[in-house]
């Protein structure tokens, strides 16, 4: 079972793509974030948790500017994980609480 | 603004602005009278180069003009490995310019900071949380 944050950070990186950057990631979690959002430093870390839980994959690639980078992209345990953790809160109705 | 002594900085600045006494100040004196001769050669927002004399140029009116920079990473250069250091600081630097537009330049550059110390004390945790999961699962094989 996954916690609410790193739920949502799956969801973030699922909807950035594969091979997406931390502040990518972060970008997304803002621009979708009904209140505040959580801290970068936060999602920065459940990331790295994430990578090492193999929930996500990471690989390295190369910026824009030609610099070295991390870069995400969810794994088949980390869609397992995601899965379940979304249809248990449907299954609890809680999506219905939320108007959807 | 903040720059090294010696180095250029370009920035685009509205001439209206140079009435601004504290800017004048803080700027290279021939500024001015530079600033003067293009507005009436051409007028309205031009681009200039200015060479910071001595140390720091610091005012308000150039935050609100210029925008600026994510604070050192000195903090997580200590603390972390360089590599990691490096990575991480790429990522504060990318998410600066939102909290800069969100809370202004100085809160974005206090909130930056406040990250940083997330990130050292999280990529902490993740070891001891590791180790402490790597434990758990020795122990779980030996008394099942």
């Amino acid at each position: 079972m996954i916690g609410k944050l790193e739920e949502i950070v799956l969801l973030a990186v699922l909807r950035a793509g594969p091979d997406a950057m931390p502040s990518d990631i972060y970008e997304h979690i803002c621009d979708t974030a009904p209140t505040r959002p959580p801290g970068f430093g936060a999602v920065y870390t459940t990331l790295n948790r994430m990578a090492a839980k193999q929930l996500v994959k990471l690989v390295a690639i190369t910026d824009g500017n030609g610099r070295s980078r991390k870069a995400f992209s969810i794994s088949m345990i980390g869609q397992d994980a995601l899965r379940d953790a979304v249809s248990h809160a449907a299954a609890l109705g809680a999506y219905s609480l939320a108007g959807g | 603004m903040r720059a090294r002594a010696g180095s250029h900085v370009w920035f685009e600045v509205d001439l209206s602005q140079l009435d601004d006494a504290e800017l004048r100040v803080s700027c290279d004196d021939e500024l001015p009278a530079m600033a003067e001769f293009v507005s009436e050669m051409l007028g309205g927002v031009r681009v200039l180069e200015i060479k910071i004399v001595n140390g720091m140029a610091i005012s308000a009116s150039c935050d609100c003009i210029l925008g600026g920079y994510p604070p050192s990473s000195l903090l997580l250069d200590v603390f972390m490995k360089p590599a990691e250091a490096l990575e991480a600081y790429y990522n504060l630097v990318e998410a600066f310019p939102r909290w800069e537009r969100e809370h202004g330049y100085r809160s974005a550059r206090r909130i930056a900071v406040w990250q940083m110390v997330v990130v050292v004390v999280g990529h902490f945790w993740n070891g001891v949380l590791s180790s402490a999961e790597r434990l758990a699962t020795i122990f779980k094989g030996i008394f099942r």
